[in-house]
């Protein structure tokens, strides 16, 4: 018996349960949001124990055995793909209970399905299904960038629309290629008859998949767009699509390349990576808009964890994939109270909260340290993998990465100085909600913890990241040959 | 081998549609020819010539069967991928509709 | 619209309905089912929501209670039938007499909601748009 299955109906429930309450009763929609979540969340942990002893789940929708039917499989890694969502979509709720002040029904209802659309994508096991779901969460996050309905947000929302369904077409047209070519679309099998009847049209397919999701992930050629949404859209939903948006378009990535391709493409991995980190670091150095930096340093992050990906040290690509998603969730809840405070989101009119806020600096110094990957927080730990990773195989990649941690400090440390001392004296006490207070300092303990015991999670790490690895166990289980 | 030529000729003009013109709704028919042109790839990859429907009856031999039936899954898809792509278009001229308002043109800078 | 349109879309309206519940119920037989079915309903719809006026619109369909109604009893059929269609999941591929009207099993059924869906969600889909241009 598994339970994480019913986390996508329990989510459209919810959808559900939005649309029909009227919008005079406001409070009930954040409810029935956070009551899904919750639900999702205890889902997720009822099945601990069989994940832990089983290593793989696997559904069969309407109990359709594959190749046939659509399979929901989740393994260690989906796992820890989806409590990172349920961190995100909490955090998120918790901002968005005091950001979000009209048209509530429509914002839960689609701030929902997006949600379901990264849930179903974290754990079907098909690519066709993948894509159902890459689109749920496209359309419902085209739809909420425009919420504010300001000028901007509604034209970068035409914008980000027209390329992200531009990109999400050519997922399609890379499916179309590895069903012609393996005619199969079930996970699994592909990977089963990738090694045997693998054409150059299949090998074109991957292509297309992984820049479709490198456009949902915001990786270098494709980053263009997460700026002017970011700036635009609330911050509650600005962490929904640095956070868990990233995670789940380097997951597929993961996915399709290790588990399922069995491809060999460090080189281009490697090369898009310096790209991205070095342009996000460079570019997050000369803005002065908070938000804009929040998403120029989230895409210089996504570099870093992609580098890992190139230089084979999975435990780090999964170690850093943790690490971006607690930094961004301590610093997203920042700017929201600092923006919040301050009724601008421009770092020059910014400064002079160091002294009467200890909890927000506090929480604050941590995440910039983490980003920065200073010891004794849990970026370094990441970093130090990616470094040592990068000596036995690729030497200058560690330089690059090593310089563009330079960066890092100096924009994080820039950040800080303009928010929290700058030349103005006092800017007196910032008002913390007390659901916001609570989860800034756990995710800031979380971040030490991570960083204090290195060795213990780095073993960790690389047993998550070795249950996407196993191909043969993947293919047995999902197949249902044991 | 006619519809791979076409589906290529749709894919070429729905990208040069989006990557060219200025006008936003010219941008959304472009995205419709690009999302066609895939369609019609995918169903020519199922489509046989002279196949019967994927049906097997009782006394029908399954070499037969396999050797002339068409392929039903990739009709499946396309017909999925069709509700989504209405879905995006509906939503895209919603947005320009908003847009024009506001900003009174369809230009996209 | 002028007179025309008005008086054709009379005409016309209650036999693409019909058109489309033919389509719906024998989508097992013939090409289409519930997606094309629901799709030209919604387009009798948008036929209607196009050729008349807002205050027309709005006095003698009340789309708005239409789509609500449409939408929550399309979703609890789905529902429903997808539960039913699991427990006799057999029963949708089991060859009954073939090329009768009753022939498909559950299919049937999930003709007729995919059409309550779909044609619900055309018609929503085109009213808002439409709404939107007579607000002016």
């Amino acid at each position: 018996m598994t339970y994480f299955n019913m986390i996508v109906p329990v989510l459209l429930a919810a959808v559900f349960f939005i649309t029909i309450t009227s919008g005079r009763h406001k409070h009930y929609h954040l409810s029935f949001a956070l009551g899904g979540v919750v639900l999702s969340a205890i889902f997720i942990l009822l099945d601990f124990s069989k994940i832990v002893s089983d290593k793989i789940m696997v559904y069969y929708q309407l109990g359709w055995k594959p190749p046939l039917g659509i399979t929901f499989s989740v393994d260690l890694l989906n796992y820890v793909v989806c409590l990172l969502l349920i961190f995100v979509a909490v955090s998120a709720l918790a901002i968005s209970r005091t950001e979000i002040r009209d048209d509530k029904r429509e914002f839960y209802a689609l701030f929902m399905l997006f949600l379901l659309g990264l849930f179903g994508a974290a754990m079907t096991g098909d690519i066709f299904n993948l894509f159902v779901f890459f689109e749920i969460f496209s359309i419902a996050s085209y739809a909420l960038v425009s919420y504010t309905g300001r000028k901007k947000a509604v034209l970068s929302s035409i914008k980000y629309l027209i390329m992200g369904s531009f990109s999400t077409s050519l997922i399609l047209l890379g499916i179309v290629f590895v069903y012609g070519s393996l005619g199969t679309l079930n996970m699994a099998d592909i990977a089963s008859k990738m090694a045997l009847s693998s054409t150059t049209a299949t090998i074109l397919g991957f292509g297309l998949l992984i820049s479709g999701f490198m456009f949902k992930a915001a990786i270098a050629p494709f980053h263009a767009w997460k700026p002017s949404v970011i700036r635009d859209t609330p911050l509650s939903l600005g962490l929904m699509f640095t956070a868990s948006g990233t995670i789940i378009g380097l997951y597929a990535i993961f996915r399709l390349v290790v588990t399922v391709g069995n491809l060999n493409l460090s080189g281009m991995l490697i090369a898009l990576s310096f790209v991205t980190m070095v342009l996000g670091a460079v570019l997050a150095l000369q803005t002065t808009n908070l938000k804009k930096l929040l998403a120029y340093s989230a895409i210089s992050q996504t570099g870093y964890v992609l580098l890992a990906f190139g230089l084979l040290s999975y435990a780090g690509f999964v170690y850093h994939m943790i690490n971006l998603v607690l930094i961004d969730i301590i610093l997203f809840i920042v700017a929201y109270v600092v923006i919040k405070h301050f009724g601008t989101s421009d770092l020059d009119k910014m400064g002079g909260l160091g002294v009467g806020n200890p909890v927000l600096f506090g929480s604050a110094l941590v995440a910039v340290s983490a980003l920065a990957g200073l010891p004794l927080f849990n970026g370094f730990s990441s970093k130090l993998l990616i470094y040592q990773a990068g000596i036995q195989v690729f030497p200058i990649a560690t330089l690059i990465a090593m310089l563009v941690s330079v960066l890092t400090l100096a924009y994080s440390s820039k950040m800080l100085n303009m928010i929290f001392f700058s030349n103005r004296k006092d800017s007196g006490v910032v008002n913390i909600d007390y659901d916001l207070k609570i989860i800034m300092v756990t995710i800031a303990v979380f971040c030490v913890v991570l960083g204090i015991f290195q060795g213990y999670f780095t073993g960790l790490m690389e047993i998550i990241a070795g249950s996407g690895l196993d191909r043969e166990l993947y293919i047995k289980t999902v197949l249902g040959l044991i | 081998m006619i519809t791979y030529v076409f589906s290529l000729i749709f894919v070429i003009i729905g990208v040069y549609a989006i990557a060219i013109k200025e006008n936003l709704i010219k941008k959304v028919i472009g995205l419709s020819i690009f999302t066609t042109g895939i369609h019609l790839l995918l169903i020519s990859l199922g489509y046989r010539f002279g196949g019967i429907a994927p049906i097997l009856l009782e006394n029908m031999g399954l070499s037969y069967f396999s050797t002339t039936a068409v392929d039903p899954l990739p009709q499946a898809l396309v017909l999925t991928s069709i509700v989504i792509e209405l879905s995006i278009t509906a939503l895209a001229l919603a947005l320009i509709i908003k847009n024009h308002k506001m900003i009174g043109t369809l230009e996209a800078s | 619209m002028d007179l025309i349109v008005k008086q054709v879309t009379k005409i016309v309206f209650p036999f693409m309905v019909l058109y489309g519940f033919y389509i719906a119920l024998h989508g097992h037989l013939t090409p289409g089912g519930g997606f094309a079915a629901g799709a030209i309903i919604g387009s009798a719809f948008a036929l209607l929501v196009i050729a008349f006026d807002e205050q027309d619109v709005e006095h003698k369909l009340t789309v708005h209670e239409l789509i609500d109604l449409k939408s929550v009893a399309g979703f609890f059929m789905i529902l429903i039938i997808g539960k039913m269609g699991y427990s006799f999941r057999a029963v949708l591929i089991e060859s009954q007499t073939l090329f009768n009207l009753w022939s498909g099993g559950f299919t049937i059924i999930m003709n007729v909601a995919g059409t309550f869906m779909v044609s619900s969600a055309i018609v929503l889909i085109i009213y808002s748009i439409e709404k939107e241009a007579w607000k002016k």
